[in-house]
């Protein structure tokens, strides 16, 4: 009986084997055949593209084995034979079972080994959510083995059955995390499976909830088919249905009981610290919570609500500007902390409904006031164009929020549509004549320039990032850097550098700060000074690492071990750069505590250790050091 | 009596809204044959697959003796069901390798002349019988269940089969239970009698009780009254009333010619009274 199934298995994976390699030799027939016939250029069948055929043929393949059990048996008019065979009913399914999971594990491993050695991350990170969707189906599959005649029908039902399971699955280890957190699930569930590997409580509960959901498929058919015989399906689906349905409501409240145990908060920014003026640090802690440590103690206070901290965006005297997310309505805000009376307020609230481009890193100070860019449109609405200009216009709104009174002034305005990894952001902000005005990017788009009297007009196009500084706008057009001078209105080309120039990020916010001589960019693989009066252009060193720019005008720049970096480096350096020169103001050694990120502002050095185990973010830790001799800082009570 | 070695208890089955058995009971002795008899959908070849273990009842239990585990019960059905894509070669060796079975004659096969690496599927219906009867003989059964497959099979070939199941009796004492609707090659053969009528045994007898059971009157005339008559046939002016159950004292009662018939025709009367009363239901 056991050779029986072993053969039959073995006669259905070599078929799968010869249908693949006569695909494959099709798929390399064609491209030849293209390139003779003068079609296409003459393409080798690459790793990548082989992996992702092979791996919807091996879907494929993990549903017929599932299905197949009984399927030759019946074809063959063997199933009456087959019932009356000394051998029990569930004795009869495991050796059914046991020949086709073997297949289904060996295929998997050797796909598996295909792909690290020639898939080229074919699955972009998703090779976790492919396995369990083979091993899924392969169960699935099973359990519906003997649920219809009709191959094609248990196929649909398969499928339907999988796209279930997997949203059930997903909606639970949600549905879990937001019962106990009292967030959206959503936090949980749109967070990609690749992210999930470095979330260890939250894929552990995500394996348990896949099992625990799983289990209903697999042991309804082995009760159900206790009582199996040659009745027609209809008797034996039902009493299969009467078996699965309680067992996955006993399944679904396990699984969602499990996820609310494991699952924990600490991956979704739990807590954070941020270094304040004069030796001072800022500590957030989900949900609400804020903590102001200081040398002669520590104060907390807590909001009591689901408030989920995102930045620090502004120390102004004894006030501390800080925006969050509130996940009771799921509205942004922007809260002042004072840290004499140690009193709160809410100073200004943007409703979900509403979106702001690039969240909270878009909010920015521009010297006198918060603002933001808000599109009423929801996000989700928005068309995929992958960052190529559409000819339809978004309407959008500059909004102003005055951090004394938190009363807000609004501008409306239109850009070309962006693609959602394209939106609109705020580069700069400065004065002229008295009247203030915003500076908005659209990357492959004019720079419009938006007045504070409603006026908005469109300056130069920039096909790279712009940079604005010094009162200078420096855009990128056919490979050169163009620099222009904005005027009363408009603005006119002042400079032309030719090269490959690389400056600033969609986060380099300028104030306008005309006081600024001086920028620093990349060229070349050097570091270049670029001096604002004479456009003329300095090396300054190496690139082996990564500029920062702190508003409102100075230049960090900190030097990796290895470059491009290794996961081995051991250490980091900063550096000043002023007025051409590099000084090294610390070299930051993290050897023992795992891989090291800097993070620099304008009070000092955040350096977050990330320890990593098998290949996974096992811990992570932070230390800070305060400008300016970048002493580490140190409270008692704060670990 | 001896333990039986094989017993339905209060056996029901259906079949979506039909209703195939309906609380049958009975129980089946060592060596002993029994023919079950009765009109096409009567639940006679459920009744089988049941002892069988193909199918499983709603209700009641089928209860086999220590002697009769499943590996001693051999079941023949009327699909005659092997897997077809098989050589007979592939098939008696698989089926001696799950039944542990160290010795195949394959004397039946071999005079029918089929080579052994012929396909099932090839076969006519008489040899895959001949076939089946082989695989099963060889697990040296303690029960057959033979379903009607006699009417497939030519002369020649129901002789063989036929002799064989009679020397299983003899040697092993194997109890037989064959589904049969044509009587004639067997008539001297069965111990017992079965009629199946709505999901129950309505007649179980010998076939010597049962002779003595039903008698055929021939007539112009209507029967007098306190004559039972199961079942009435006409031919031409004649009338055939079949009289059951028949006792002697209804011929000193009743001037009439009771006459003894065959069990062939004693069947085939059971199978038209079971037709009338449906119809009359």
């Amino acid at each position: 009986m056991n050779r029986k199934e072993w053969r039959e298995v073995g006669r259905q994976s070599l078929y799968f084997i010869l249908a693949l390699a006569a695909m494959a030799l099709l798929m390399m027939g064609i491209d030849l055949l293209m390139s003779v016939m003068g079609f296409a250029q003459a393409k080798p069948l690459e790793g990548e593209k082989l992996i992702i055929i092979l791996g919807a043929w091996l879907l494929m393949f993990s549903m017929f084995l599932g299905l197949s059990p009984f399927a030759m048996d019946s074809k063959q008019k063997g199933m009456e034979y087959l019932l009356t065979l000394p051998v029990s009913r569930r004795r009869l399914l495991l050796i059914k079972l046991l020949p086709r999971l073997a297949a289904a594990v060996i295929f998997y491993l050797a796909f598996a080994l295909l792909y690290s050695l020639i898939g080229n991350d074919a699955f972009s990170g998703g090779f976790a959510f492919f396995s369990l969707a083979y091993f899924a189906l392969f169960f699935i599959s099973f359990s519906l083995s003997v649920v219809h005649e009709n191959f094609i029908v248990q196929s649909l039902w398969a499928g339907i059955a999988l796209s279930g399971y997997l949203a059930l699955s997903l909606y639970v280890v949600g549905l879990g995390f937001s019962w106990k957190f009292r967030m959206p699930g959503s936090w949980v569930v749109s967070r990609s499976w690749q992210d999930l590997t470095y979330d260890v409580p939250t894929l552990l509960a995500a394996i348990a909830v896949f099992l625990l959901l799983a289990a209903p498929f697999v042991a309804s058919i082995f009760i159900a088919f206790k009582k199996f015989d040659l009745k027609p399906a209809r008797a034996f689906n039902r009493r299969q249905l009467l078996i699965f349905v309680p067992l996955l409501l006993l399944a679904f409240f396990a699984s969602l009981g499990f996820t609310y145990f494991v699952q924990t908060s600490s991956n979704y920014w739990e807590s954070d610290l941020f270094i304040l003026k004069n030796h001072k640090l800022l500590k957030s802690d989900f949900p609400g919570k804020l903590t102001l440590y200081e040398r002669t103690g520590r104060r907390s206070v807590d909001l009591k609500g689901r408030i989920l901290w995102e930045r620090l965006l502004l120390e102004q005297g004894e006030k501390l500007y800080v925006s969050g997310l509130d996940l009771e309505d799921g509205s942004r805000i922007i809260g002042c902390l004072n840290q004499n009376d140690f009193s709160w307020r809410i100073l200004h609230r943007i409703s979900k409904s509403s979106h702001i481009a690039n969240g909270h890193l878009g909010i920015r100070y521009d010297g006198a006031q918060f603002v933001y860019l808000l599109s009423q449109l929801d996000q989700s609405a928005r068309p995929e164009n992958d960052g190529k200009p559409s000819a339809e216009p978004m309407a959008m709104q500059l909004v102003r929020v005055d951090p004394a009174s938190g009363r807000n002034a609004i501008f409306g305005f239109q850009v070309p549509l962006g693609g959602r990894n394209n939106e609109p952001w705020l580069m700069g902000s400065d004065e002229r004549n008295g009247r203030r005005f915003w500076l908005v990017a659209l990357r492959g788009h004019n720079v419009l320039r938006i007045w504070d009297d409603g006026r908005n007009e469109e300056l130069d196009l920039s096909e790279g990032i712009p940079v604005y500084a010094g009162g200078l706008l420096f855009t990128r057009r056919g490979g050169s850097m163009i620099v222009n001078r904005l005027l009363d209105a408009g603005s006119e080309r002042i400079h032309e550098m030719v090269g490959g120039y690389t400056m600033g990020n969609p986060y380099f916010f300028s104030q306008g700060n005309s006081q600024m001589t001086e920028i620093y960019a990349l060229r070349d693989e050097r570091i270049v000074r670029i001096d604002l009066a004479t456009m003329s252009v300095d090396d300054v060193g190496p690139e082996r690492g990564f500029l920062h720019m702190v508003p409102p005008g100075d230049f960090y720049f900190v030097e990796y071990e290895s470059w491009p970096p290794k996961k081995s480096d051991k250490w980091k350096k900063l550096y000043r750069l002023k007025d051409g020169r590099m000084s090294l103001l610390k070299k930051f050694d993290f050897n023992e505590v795992g891989y090291g990120h800097l993070l620099v502002n304008a009070n000092g050095v955040k350096l977050v250790h990330s320890q990593w185990k098998d290949g996974k973010v096992a811990k992570a830790t932070m230390r800070l050091y305060a400008f300016p001799d970048l002493r580490e800082l140190r409270f008692k009570g704060l670990d | 009596m001896s333990q039986p070695i094989i017993e339905a208890r209060d056996l029901s089955l259906s079949f979506s809204r039909r209703q195939v058995l309906d609380g049958l009971s009975s129980a089946f002795q060592k060596g002993e044959w029994a023919v079950i008899a009765g009109r096409n959908g009567a639940g006679k070849s459920t009744l089988l697959r049941l002892l069988a273990g193909v199918l499983l009842p709603d209700a009641g239990a089928v209860e086999r003796s220590l002697e009769a585990p499943m590996a001693k019960i051999g079941f023949i059905s009327d699909r005659l069901s092997l897997f077809e894509d098989w050589t007979i070669a592939r098939a008696v060796s698989f089926h001696c390798r799950v039944f542990a079975i160290t010795e195949f004659d394959d004397s039946l096969v071999r005079r029918l002349g089929i080579g052994t690496k012929s396909r099932i599927r090839s076969l006519s219906a008489g040899e895959r019988a001949i076939l089946h009867l082989s695989l099963v003989l060889a697990q040296k059964p303690t029960l057959l269940l033979v379903d009607e497959v006699l009417h497939m099979l030519d002369p020649y070939i129901r002789d063989l089969f036929v002799e064989a199941l009679i020397e299983a009796i003899a040697v092993r004492e194997t109890a037989v239970l064959t589904i049969n609707h044509t009587f004639s090659e067997i008539e001297r053969l069965p111990d017992r009698v079965l009629v199946m009528e709505q999901g129950r045994f309505s007649v179980d007898e010998t076939p010597e009780a049962l002779r003595g059971l039903m008698k055929k009157v021939v007539s112009r005339e209507s029967l007098p009254e306190g004559v039972p008559c199961f079942f009435r046939k006409t031919e031409g002016e004649y009338k055939e009333y079949f009289i059951y159950p028949f006792h002697e004292e209804l011929r000193t009662k009743h001037a009439l010619d009771f006459q003894d018939i065959a069990l062939p025709e004693i069947i085939k009367a059971f199978i038209g009274g079971g037709y009338e009363q449906k119809r009359m239901a």
